[in-house]
């Protein structure tokens, strides 16, 4: 088709058969740069996404400085397995007074007080322990007086020291760091408060546990699975948060 | 073999000339912008603390963060408290403009920036509904989203503007071709990790997604969850309809099926899992699917069925004659 639209072209201006010829040069080039951007793009991205393993282990440094900075990407939605557990996450407060006493506050269940507010609020953008971010900002955005308390304490948050914890749980306890005020009363008499945070994870009843009648055909699998302890996850059923103490001393000690 | 790469290399110029996909790009755009513009306003309350110079996460902590990565956002600017809000609202407008597609590629690429400063500055929005969009986005800044249903659209049409240039064109269909690509990408490494749990093997792992708390906010996934049956064909379905998505892009018949599924499969995450902006993200990213001539069909069925039923007008006594 090409073909015969320039030969056309030919035989009705001896001037015009350059210029198209040039602009079929033009276009070529550019659609094979175009080409060459695509395969190029997608290679990157099939490299970037397979896992690390003969096929990609040349090049995927090459994939990852191209692919990391804009188009960052991984596709594993709950996969090769789901999660088996659930987090309940709960703090408490110890408020130091002036007068070398101490006051715990109670336990809050942080992630079950919330929860009411994402039923509410389906549309909120966060992923249900973000969602406890959500709710808890809602009260704060309400109250005035403790937004601005949190804003002055933010910049001297220390970072969390806790890297055995799930990422969700670590922002969960520099959030609830921050919340500090919220929780606790602060007067003249406050000296400083810790805040310590409780995980229990319970793992989920097991397929075959739920449905009696596929027990006996997965009885390996269901004692493979029995095994695993519901455990406390740091030492007895408290994580210590450092640096909040001298934080909030500072703010509130005069 | 050689003969084909040679005709394929012959005629790819001038496939690439012809403006494909402005119809499901541009109601695309419209979805994309819809969607930001919604997140602006369900975080209008919160912005100061999601985004703002003194919010969760501090501005000199994500700048440490970001600076491993990607040096540029525009909502770690240290613009003050003043400058955040001016900030957050000149993104709202901008997706607004975006939206209904007005002052062409400059607003598509002022909106790409603005979504993803907006989405990283704050990391607990991210999933992988935001993730796809802000790479979407990029593609985006290369196709010409406003060819149709645009305040763009409607002035050239007013004004009788020539259509793009030839490479503009070209640039567009290539960029489109990238993201029916990344779409492709999602749902098959999905499904390719997927395959390699045991859960997803036996057809249980339904039944672990929706125990999770996070995703088990309808009483619905709690009745899902309680029959084995219907978690086993949520398994199984889930696995089977993303292997099969590239292949059924190849047919015509089949990329309806691959949307019609595509776009269902996407509704009851949003209702079973609570995942209301991965999926909506994931939907409107499926409109760049199909062709302009299969909205041009899906028209004419549409006309079809609306006439479908409707009596015919008698003849006048003169037409009778």
């Amino acid at each position: 088709m090409m073909m015969q639209s320039a030969a056309v072209i030919g035989e009705t201006s001896p001037v015009s058969q350059v210029e198209p010829a040039r602009c079929r040069l033009v276009r070529r080039l550019i659609s094979l740069a175009l080409g060459g951007v695509v395969a190029f793009h997608v290679t990157m991205l099939l490299i970037f996404n397979l896992p690390f393993g003969p096929l990609t282990a040349e090049t995927w440094s090459l994939a990852n400085r191209y692919v990391q900075p804009i188009f960052f990407q991984q596709w594993n939605f709950f996969a090769p397995a789901p999660g088996g557990w659930n987090d309940f996450t709960f703090v408490r407060y110890r408020v130091h007074r002036t007068d070398g006493t101490v006051r715990y506050t109670k336990w809050l269940a942080a992630d079950s007080i919330f929860r009411p507010e994402l039923q509410r609020n389906p549309l909120t953008p966060l992923a249900i322990d973000r969602q406890i971010y959500f709710a808890l900002m809602n009260v704060i955005d309400n109250d005035q007086a403790d937004l601005a308390a949190l804003r002055r304490l933010k910049p001297q948050a220390q970072p969390l020291q806790a890297t055995q914890l799930p990422d969700d749980v670590v922002q969960l306890a520099r959030l609830m760091m921050s919340l500090a005020p919220t929780f606790c009363f602060y007067d003249s008499k406050t000296a400083g408060v810790d805040v310590s945070m409780s995980i229990q994870r319970v793992p989920f009843e097991h397929f075959a546990e739920r449905f009696h009648y596929f027990k006996a055909k997965h009885d390996a699998a269901l004692s493979a699975r029995s095994v695993v302890p519901v455990p406390w996850i740091a030492g007895e059923d408290v994580v210590p948060l450092s640096g909040v103490s001298g934080c909030i001393a500072t703010e509130f000690s005069s | 073999v050689i003969g084909g790469f040679l005709r394929w290399f012959d005629q790819w110029p001038q496939w690439l000339l012809q403006e494909r996909w402005t119809v499901g790009v541009s109601l695309a755009r419209i979805g994309f912008g819809s969607i930001v513009v919604c997140l602006y306003l369900v975080c209008m309350t919160q912005r100061a603390l999601l985004f703002g110079s003194h919010g969760i996460e501090s501005q000199p902590a994500y700048r440490a963060f970001i600076e491993s990565a990607w040096g540029l956002n525009l909502f770690a600017l240290p613009l003050g408290r003043v400058g955040d809000e001016l900030l957050y609202f000149t993104g709202l407008l901008v997706a607004i403009f975006f939206t209904v597609g007005l002052l062409g590629r400059p607003v598509s690429i002022a909106f790409a920036l603005f979504t993803w400063s907006l989405v990283h500055r704050c990391p607990g929005l991210m999933d992988g509904g935001w993730r796809l969009l802000c790479i979407m986005l990029v593609y985006f800044c290369f196709t010409n989203c406003n060819r149709r249903f645009s305040v763009d659209a409607w002035l050239r049409s007013k004004r009788g503007d020539p259509p793009p240039l030839e490479a503009v064109t070209m640039t567009h269909n290539a960029a489109v071709i990238i993201c029916i690509v990344q779409l492709c990408i999602v749902y098959v490494f999905s499904a390719f990790y997927k395959v390699q749990g045991e859960p997803w093997q036996q057809g249980t792992a339904l039944f672990y997604a929706l125990s999770e708390r996070e995703f088990s906010i309808s009483p619905l996934s709690a009745m899902v969850a309680s029959s084995p049956h219907l978690v086993a064909l949520g398994t199984y379905s889930t696995l089977l309809f993303q292997s099969a998505f590239p292949w059924l892009l190849l047919h015509s018949r089949l990329r309806y099926v691959a949307v019609i599924v595509g776009t269902s499969f996407h509704v009851m995450i949003a209702i079973l899992m609570g995942l209301q902006w991965f999926s909506a993200v994931m939907i409107v990213s499926e409109l760049v699917i199909l062709t302009d001539a299969d909205y041009d069909a899906i028209h004419r069925f549409v006309d079809r069925v609306k006439a479908y039923g409707k009596v015919p007008a008698l003849p006048t006594p003169a037409e009778a004659r």
